[in-house]
């Protein structure tokens, strides 16, 4: 999967915590789909590397 | 809201790729879940506007995200700006992407040659946004050249 078909499910994920009323969620996801835009064509695996790398 | 609850959301996405058959993606937001492990305590919106600046793959990508989430906010802007005025690792076109996304003109780059131009270019979009936002934006919703 890349990041553009991850930002999908994250966006359609945001969508059902808005319909079910969980803000906080739904707004912590629709930025985490935000940030990974400038990485669309990258895979998943890599872009998880790059936060893990930059959390530690 | 912390980290550890939106790993929890990404955990979840797992759980329903997984159930679905789908081993590919439950992987990969298995991947993404434990990528974000380490930081389980802190707050999920400075753990995530962190993540933006770490990761960005622009570098003026930070820059315009500081600058466009200053709003009309004297001192936030300032400090975006300056931001902005110290990064002399940003290339020239960088600055112009910037300046193009921030100012909203296209010809951003033909018009501001020199650094000192653009960055003083930026700064007046700044004020006429303040400008646009005093007057009610009457004036310029009534211009037929906007």
């Amino acid at each position: 999967m890349n990041v553009a078909q991850l930002r999908k499910v994250l966006a359609e994920a945001g969508r059902q915590k808005e319909q079910a009323g969980e803000v906080a969620a739904s707004h912590a996801l629709a930025e985490f789909e935000k940030l990974l835009k400038s990485h669309d064509k990258k895979s998943v695996v890599k872009v998880a590397e790059l936060i893990k790398s930059s959390v530690k | 809201m912390k980290v550890a609850e939106f790993r929890g959301i990404l955990e979840d996405l797992q759980k329903i790729f997984s159930a679905g058959g789908a081993k590919g993606p439950a992987g990969d937001m298995a991947a993404l879940a434990d990528s974000v492990k380490g930081a389980d305590a802190q707050d999920c919106e400075q753990f995530l506007q962190g993540l933006k600046e770490t990761i960005s793959a622009d570098p003026g990508e930070k820059h315009l995200n500081a600058l466009e989430s200053a709003g009309l906010d004297d001192t936030k802007f300032e400090a975006a700006i300056r931001d902005l005025e110290k990064d002399r690792s940003l290339k020239s076109a960088d600055l112009d992407k910037v300046g193009v996304n921030y100012t909203k003109s296209r010809r951003f780059a033909k018009l501001y040659k020199t650094r000192i131009a653009k960055l003083k270019q930026i700064r007046q979009a700044f004020k006429d946004k303040k400008d646009f936002a005093s007057r009610g934006g009457v004036i310029d919703a009534l211009s037929p050249w906007q």
